[in-house]
């Protein structure tokens, strides 16, 4: 496929040569951004995912951003738009901004933009759920709420690999699934593995920045933060903090990479667990935090428990230990809880959860990753990651 | 997932208590109740999990 190139002062926009007729429906047309830094392996799965959509995007942009491999080459022949990142210091939120200076004024109020990792893999009714979703129709439970969404976003799945570990976070990534289910679509955060807004939004966003309606630590003003360590989390704060609601439809699943040393994985953790604190730091105590607020305070709290409880237990084992009825049969209900909850995933899943204590390693392991991003950001260290 | 309280792991093994705690005094007396009390609010959120209910 050819391509054609648009110069700016953020950076270069090469296009290849397409011509989809606009979709004769409320809100306008699909473009999907997928920031890339060295991602030539994932790209043509993510970008055949896209390809594969019952509604598929009219244009798909890959924001190439200090790829020192054939990300570029590699999105070029496969149709995709490659826009390539000038200066760029601030990885993914970085990148998406220069792409959004450039794109945002070229597109429609109610066209829809797609903000994807490279990584990920849309499942084909993703962009149609999402849309529908946007779409607030008369009689619709939105509608009669009187609810307008800023944005939906995906309930990810982990993919394939990963040994043990891997297991581990699949079976988190499903139960976290199941619950935002259970609670029909209501999610804490539009991911950033994939998401949905439309431009008038964006454009709200990066305006209220401006104005100082809304945090914004690089004072840039732009649609992402580039100094807070989680912008997906923080732009539904923003969001949420315009008046606009957020939502993680049924029909907007993916799959995303897991990680699959410990080291990467408490570096995330970290990294995600530091974040949302900074987050509702910069956004202090409101309507909208007050949730967010209260959920940190009880994982802190858990965190406390979760340390006297294993200190507890090895004492424990040095003097004598009780077995009391009423906490056996409570702990028959974890157990029930642990399997009920992966139940979608299987009978070996099943098997695994069962005995508890093989996956209360995994849980004590977050647990200590966050109770040191809780220290770091409490004595502000710097951040790395 | 950023503000997902997670597993409550304390509550997960509260078969078992250490009697240890049960033996320090007013200050274990004090931590025994607040692990309790731990467990309990976790029992109650595997409970709600665990219901039936509906998806979408």
């Amino acid at each position: 496929m050819g391509g054609r190139t648009i110069n700016s002062t953020a950076g270069v926009l090469e296009r290849p040569n397409v011509d989809v007729p606009r979709p004769a429906r409320r809100l306008g047309r699909i473009t999907a951004l997928l920031p890339a830094h060295n991602e030539e392996a994932n790209l043509p799965d993510a970008l055949a995912s896209l390809r594969g959509q019952t509604e598929p995007p009219v244009d798909i942009v890959v924001i190439a951003d200090n790829c020192t491999d054939d990300t570029e080459q590699v999105a070029t022949e496969l149709g995709a738009t490659v826009f390539r990142t000038r200066g760029n210091v601030h990885k993914k939120a970085g990148g998406l901004n220069q792409a959004l200076d450039v794109l945002l004024p070229q597109m429609q109020p109610d066209d829809l933009i797609l903000v994807m990792d490279a990584d990920s893999l849309l499942d084909p009714t993703f962009l149609e759920g999402a849309r529908r979703a946007l779409e607030v129709r008369p009689g619709s439970r939105a509608h009669r709420r009187g609810i307008i969404l800023g944005g939906v976003g995906g309930t990810f799945l982990g993919a394939e690999g990963g040994g043990l570990l891997g297991t581990f976070q699949r079976n988190e990534y499903a139960r976290y699934a199941r619950d935002v289910r259970r609670l029909h679509g209501k999610a804490l955060v539009l991911t950033g593995t994939a998401s949905v807004f439309t431009v008038k939004v964006l454009r709200e966003v990066a305006a209220a920045r401006r104005a100082g309606e809304l945090p914004d630590r690089s004072g840039a003003g732009n649609v992402y933060d580039v100094h807070v360590l989680t912008e997906d989390n923080e732009l539904s704060l923003a969001l949420m903090h315009l008046g606009y609601g957020i939502l993680a439809p049924r029909e907007c699943t993916l799959v995303t990479e897991v990680m699959t040393t410990w080291g990467d994985l408490a570096r995330q953790r970290s990294r995600w667990k530091r974040g949302a604190l900074e987050n509702i730091v910069d956004y202090g105590f409101t309507r909208v935090t007050a949730s967010y607020w209260g959920r940190q305070v009880l994982s802190a709290v858990g965190l406390l428990a979760t340390a006297l409880y294993v200190a507890s237990l090895l004492w424990g084992l040095f003097t004598e230990i009780h077995l009391h009825p009423f906490w056996l049969a409570a702990s028959l209900v974890f157990c029930l809880e642990r399997v009920v909850t992966v139940r979608q995933r299987g009978w070996r899943q099943m098997l695994l959860a069962a005995p508890l204590v093989i996956e209360m390693a995994y849980d004590l392991f977050l647990q200590l990753v966050q109770a040191q991003a809780f220290m770091n950001a409490l004595l502000r260290r710097e951040r790395k990651w | 997932m950023y503000n997902n309280t997670g597993t409550l792991a304390a509550g997960a093994g509260a078969g078992a208590g250490g009697s240890g705690l049960a033996m320090t005094g007013v200050a274990g007396n004090l931590i025994w109740i607040f692990l309790a009390s731990f467990a309990i609010l976790a029992l109650g959120m595997a409970i709600l999990r665990t219901v039936p209910r509906s998806q979408r």
